[in-house]
Formats: C-alpha cells, sequence, structure tokens
C-alpha cells in the first residue's frame, strides 16, 4: 500500500476520532450542569423582561409569551449567540424566521415558559 | 509559494470532513437537541419520528466526513454532502445559518469539480495525491 494512503488513512482515523472524543467530551460537560428549576411568574411586563438581559439571566418574550432561556444557552444547537442576542428582548422575528416552520421547536420551546406578556394599553 | 492546488484540495477536503464529524456527532450523541430542526414534512412522508432523523442524518454526516477524511470515494461523497447541504439551505432558508450553510454546499460542489475521477487512494502517480 501506498505512502500516501497509509498517511490519508491515519490522517483520516486521527480526525474522525479526534473530532468525536471532542464532541463527546463537550456532551458531558455540559450534561454536568443541572437544568435549574424554571419558575413561574404569570404575567410579564416588557419592562421586566429586559431587565433580564444577560447570559446569566436570559429571559425573552416571543409571540405573546415569556421564556426563561438561561439554561438553553449553553444547549442550543446554533449556537450560544442565537439566543444571547434575544435575552431582554423580544425574539418573535428571530424565532419566526428561524424555526417558524417546526413543530418541534415550537414545542420544545414550551418547557421554558414562564408567563405571558403583559401587554399596556 | 501558494500556487499549490493540491494542499488547496486537501484543505477543502479536511475542512469539510471536519464540519460533517462535528455536526455528525453531535447528532448522534444528543439527538433529542436537534430535533426542533428536523423539517414536518420527513414525519408524514418517511414515517420516522423526528429524533430517528436526527440519528440517521448523524450517522450519514459521520460516515461522509470519514470518508472524506480518509480520502475515498471523494467524488461521489461530495455530491451527496452537497445534495444534503443543499437540501438544509432550502429548509433553513434566508437566515444568518442558512446563508453559511449556503457555503457549505458551494464547497461541497467544489469537490466534486475538483476532486480526481478515480478513486484517490488508488490515483497513479501522474495525479496529483490529494
Amino acid at each position: 500500500m501506498k505512502q500516501r494512503t497509509v498517511r490519508n488513512i491515519l490522517i483520516g482515523i486521527v480526525l474522525t476520532a479526534g473530532i468525536g472524543t471532542l464532541v463527546w467530551w463537550q456532551k458531558s460537560q455540559t450534561a454536568q450542569v443541572p437544568a435549574p428549576e424554571i419558575e413561574k411568574v404569570g404575567a410579564v411586563s416588557a419592562t421586566e423582561v429586559a431587565s433580564h438581559n444577560s447570559g446569566a439571566d436570559c429571559w425573552t418574550s416571543i409571540n405573546g409569551n415569556v421564556y426563561d432561556l438561561t439554561s438553553w444557552i449553553v444547549e442550543h444547537p446554533g449556537g450560544e449567540g442565537a439566543i444571547l442576542q434575544l435575552c431582554g428582548t423580544d425574539g418573535s422575528d428571530e424565532f419566526d424566521a428561524t424555526h417558524g416552520n417546526s413543530p418541534q421547536a415550537k414545542n420544545a420551546l414550551t418547557n421554558f415558559q414562564i408567563g405571558t406578556l403583559e401587554y399596556v394599553q | 509559494m501558494f500556487n499549490k492546488p493540491e494542499y488547496g484540495l486537501t484543505v477543502l477536503r479536511l475542512g469539510l470532513a471536519v464540519v460533517l464529524l462535528w455536526f455528525g456527532f453531535s447528532q448522534l450523541f444528543d439527538a433529542t437537541a436537534w430535533t426542533g430542526w428536523v423539517p414536518e414534512w420527513t414525519e408524514s412522508m418517511l414515517g420516522l419520528s423526528p429524533a430517528m432523523v436526527v440519528l440517521l442524518n448523524g450517522a450519514f454526516e459521520v460516515t461522509a466526513g470519514t470518508l472524506l477524511a480518509v480520502n475515498v470515494l471523494v467524488r461521489p461523497v461530495a455530491a451527496l454532502v452537497a445534495l444534503h447541504f443543499a437540501l438544509v439551505t432550502y429548509e433553513i432558508g434566508f437566515t444568518a445559518i442558512g446563508v453559511r450553510d449556503f457555503g457549505l454546499t458551494a464547497a461541497a460542489l467544489a469537490l466534486v469539480f475538483l476532486s480526481p475521477s478515480k478513486h484517490t487512494y488508488k490515483s497513479s502517480a501522474a495525479e496529483s495525491d490529494v
């Protein structure tokens, strides 16, 4: 077998095993952090949502409901940035644009609901 | 100094392999985290649960990534990967993620057009071994 062929196979095996190990390790690190209990708060004003605007305390309103996405930041498959940009804001447009056609995403979102958005007349 | 097409092809192939392996393993190790991305039509058309679709997709991506990494069947695998990324791009639509996946589609297509015609590990000495 040519030397280059052996080299290619070795590179491929190392790359596959290495990335698999790295992903497994990353998953094990996030799995060790237990998801905090989400406290239901009822009707929430936009001002209250805006005050929870950091990665350590991340609320967002989506289509009239309020969600605590703090524990979801590190779990989100699309990356932390996509959730962090929603903290303290209304994320309806972003969520509908990305997950509007996914009933699974909408169902998953319900796990994080803590209340409804209070509309000020 | 930078006129090394064979190096460019290797970088393109391994770069795509890394992306496929990373996302493939992520789906295999935590399928439930990815079910939000599964299009609704897969359940009605294929009769598979979203979690099963994620696992199958992950298996495909790991397999494709491994084949690209070991430089085997590069052209057909790249063609399948290009089709796969094109479908993902279409489903996600015109968003930041969709645009990024469009770039991956283009990269996979480039690999289809640039790869040697024979199985790379059996290519003759006259061809660049990438």
